[in-house]
């Protein structure tokens, strides 16, 4: 049987989710970008997805922008995980999310996610100042990431499954856990 | 940018008032809005839960915090213009006049949220430990992948 693993990506106006989206789907992404001045935005969502055995990884983008707010609800409706992207190239891009970060934080407060300070190659906030900004709690993890670099985006969605397998089964897979079997445990 | 952000300029153009912002919300939630601070959303939403709660109030109008919010119903959408409290009250019955005009921008929004509502509703299936484990192993060793051709 095919399961699902839904994976989110959120994040405010210009946070690169669109990218992100595009870097790790094996398919060739939907995308309802338009052009806005300057660069384009998603005005409903990115979606991609990827195949491994019998679990598809379907990764949704979600739109920025604030006026787009009943939709985060339904498309997250269900999710496992979620990105939350923030474009940390400039002070002002930070401070931008901190509505749709409390939005997420508050709505789903149970659901592991980790925090990805995106476009670290023209970065002008560092992570510390990052988790400092958004105000992200000790245990949540803020990772460096450029969206076109599949490297970092496939490190910044180990770092989530590990933050998944250590909040449902209290232990992180890189502290040596294997496959175990007979797990009466499920995530959902 | 967005619709509301240039509803706004046009507004404060057309009647030479200074508006700090436009909000569109259907029950509790927001479908159009400006970028207007949060604390200003949530003074706003504070004032939408209190107009939901009492029956047949058509428009309010309350000064908060040195905010003027002057909410007006249409259906079941309400929409909340957010001013500097010095906004003499000619000026303020003459935004009146956008009221059609933002209800119909929220109705295209609500539809095409309607519309696409169907694919977004894949809901995650419970997963077991393995499940997560077989996921952790695949993306580990795609990253080894890429190390190993030096990229």
């Amino acid at each position: 049987m095919v399961k699902v693993f839904k994976l989110v990506i959120a994040g405010p106006y210009g946070a690169g989710k669109t990218t992100f989206v595009k870097t790790l789907s094996e398919v060739v992404p939907i995308e309802t970008d338009v052009p806005a001045p300057g660069k384009s935005t998603t005005v409903a969502f990115d979606y991609g997805k990827i195949r491994v055995n019998d679990i598809v990884v379907h990764l949704f983008g979600i739109p920025g922008q604030e006026r787009f707010n009943f939709l985060w609800r339904i498309i997250a409706r269900g999710m496992h995980a979620y990105i939350f992207m923030v474009d940390s190239s400039s002070l002002e891009s930070v401070k931008s999310a901190i509505f749709m970060y409390n939005y997420f934080t508050s709505t789903f407060p149970t659901t592991p996610h980790v925090v990805a300070a995106n476009k670290q190659d023209i970065a002008k906030v560092d992570i510390n100042n990052v988790r400092m900004i958004l105000g992200v709690k000790p245990d949540i993890k803020v990772v460096p990431l450029i969206a076109i670099n599949k490297k970092m985006v496939l490190e910044t969605l180990v770092v989530l499954l590990d933050e998944v397998h250590r909040l449902m089964y209290g232990s992180s897979f890189q502290q040596g856990n294997s496959h175990g079997t007979g797990n009466e445990k499920t995530l959902m | 940018m967005s619709e509301s952000n240039s509803i706004v300029k046009m507004i404060n153009e057309e009647l030479g008032i200074n508006l700090l912002g436009v909000l569109v919300f259907n029950g509790n939630e927001i479908v159009l809005a400006n970028d207007v601070p949060v604390e200003l959303m949530r003074l706003a939403a504070s004032l939408i839960n209190f107009i939901n709660r009492v029956n047949g109030l058509e428009y309010a109008k309350v000064k908060l915090n040195n905010v003027l919010m002057y909410a007006v119903r249409s259906g079941d959408l309400i929409i909340v213009f957010l001013a500097n409290p010095t906004l003499i009250e000619g000026a303020l019955s003459l935004v009146n006049r956008y009221v059609d005009k933002l209800v119909k921008m929220s109705w295209e929004v609500l539809n095409k949220a309607k519309a696409i509502e169907p694919a977004v509703t894949v809901e995650g299936d419970e997963l077991t430990e393995d499940d997560i484990l077989i996921l952790l192993d695949y993306f580990k060793g795609k990253l080894r992948e890429l190390e190993a051709k030096g990229e």
